[in-house]
């Protein structure tokens, strides 16, 4: 189970978790031209980067650079559930979790 | 009842003030991440609000703990960065929002692929520059193409739903198949034999196969 199994000219797209490709390996299948295209909306060690401007720092992450400067490859940073309506759904269920910690109930929602 | 809402962005604000208009809790917007060194704009707030980069370690937790903080709201499904252990150990309660639009995210991958099968992004940028040439710009037709969708939980199937109504081939691979999906044309393989034949593969698991595995290492 490799980017090498793909056939050439293949598409990944990753919206799920960044863990999920090792990112180096992707490099790798970029660099070489066998991979048609990438495109990421989550990425391994995004803590450090996403949600925030970072257009005026010398970011350190080689890895990540590298892989910015592909003209087959495509990031975005972690917006894939922001939607109206699903920044709407987030906030009435955590209302509604906090409305229940209040009053003492259980919530459907509780992991721990 | 009063809650620090750490990691807030513009639009977590809006909403979650819009969202606050019937319940009347009482929020308090902290831009900062919560770490170590933030905990203390939590005291007093039975409840912290928290976010997927937010740090909730067994310090941070016994530090909230200490000031008087019980509940913690992930207003996210992940809750990765929350140590459960210490939460039990200090009898502290963690809820998370478990959906919220499997539409968004299966639309964004879709989003992703036509942008980069078509190049969207560096031909918009030609186009500003003043450069109308098309040459590198070109893509392949979607339709009659095969499709990998790889977990095929709620937001893998409106992936793989929309990728039929592109006139794709599509295939799955999931511990669970759905049979729905099945009965629409949906083949379910082997991991190995779907990316043999998937000109697209589309991500949409929970988890590695296992611990410290990738699915396309």
């Amino acid at each position: 189970m490799t980017f090498a199994l793909l056939p050439p000219g293949a598409f990944v797209i990753n919206t799920s978790r960044g863990a999920l490709i090792d990112t180096e390996a992707a490099v790798a299948a970029v660099k070489s031209g066998r991979l048609g295209g990438l495109a990421l909306d989550v990425y391994e060690e995004e803590a450090e980067l996403f949600f925030e401007d970072h257009s005026s720092d010398i970011i350190q992450d080689d890895t990540f650079m590298r892989l910015l400067s592909f003209p087959n490859v495509l990031v975005t940073s972690h917006q894939a559930f922001f939607t109206r309506e699903a920044m709407q759904n987030i906030s009435a269920t955590t209302m509604g979790n906090l409305d229940d910690f209040a009053a003492g109930r259980q919530t459907p929602n509780q992991v721990a | 009842m009063k809650t620090a809402v750490f990691s807030t962005k513009p639009y977590d604000r809006e909403f979650l003030t819009a969202g606050n208009a019937a319940a009347g809790h009482e929020l308090v917007f902290v831009e900062n991440r919560l770490r170590l060194d933030t905990v203390a704009l939590a005291a007093g707030c039975p409840a912290v609000c928290a976010f997927v980069n937010d740090v909730l370690d067994g310090p941070v937790l016994r530090a909230l703990h200490a000031a008087g903080t019980c509940f913690i709201a992930m207003r996210c499904a992940g809750y990765n960065n929350v140590e459960l252990a210490v939460v039990r150990e200090l009898g502290m309660q963690v809820a998370r929002v478990p959906a919220y639009s499997p539409y968004a995210v299966a639309e964004h991958a879709v989003a992703l692929l036509l942008a980069l099968n078509r190049q969207v992004p560096r031909a918009w940028w030609r186009v500003r520059d003043g450069n109308f040439s098309i040459d590198g710009l070109m893509g392949v037709d979607l339709h009659g193409k095969t499709v990998g969708v790889i977990g095929t939980g709620t937001i893998g199937r409106i992936f793989a739903e929309i990728m039929l109504g592109f006139g794709c081939r599509v295939l799955a691979y999931d511990v669970r198949p759905d049979e729905a999906l099945e009965a629409r044309g949906v083949r379910y393989l082997p991991v190995e034999d779907l990316l043999a034949q998937s000109l697209v593969v589309s991500l949409h698991c929970r988890c590695c196969p296992r611990p410290g595995t990738c699915w396309i290492p």
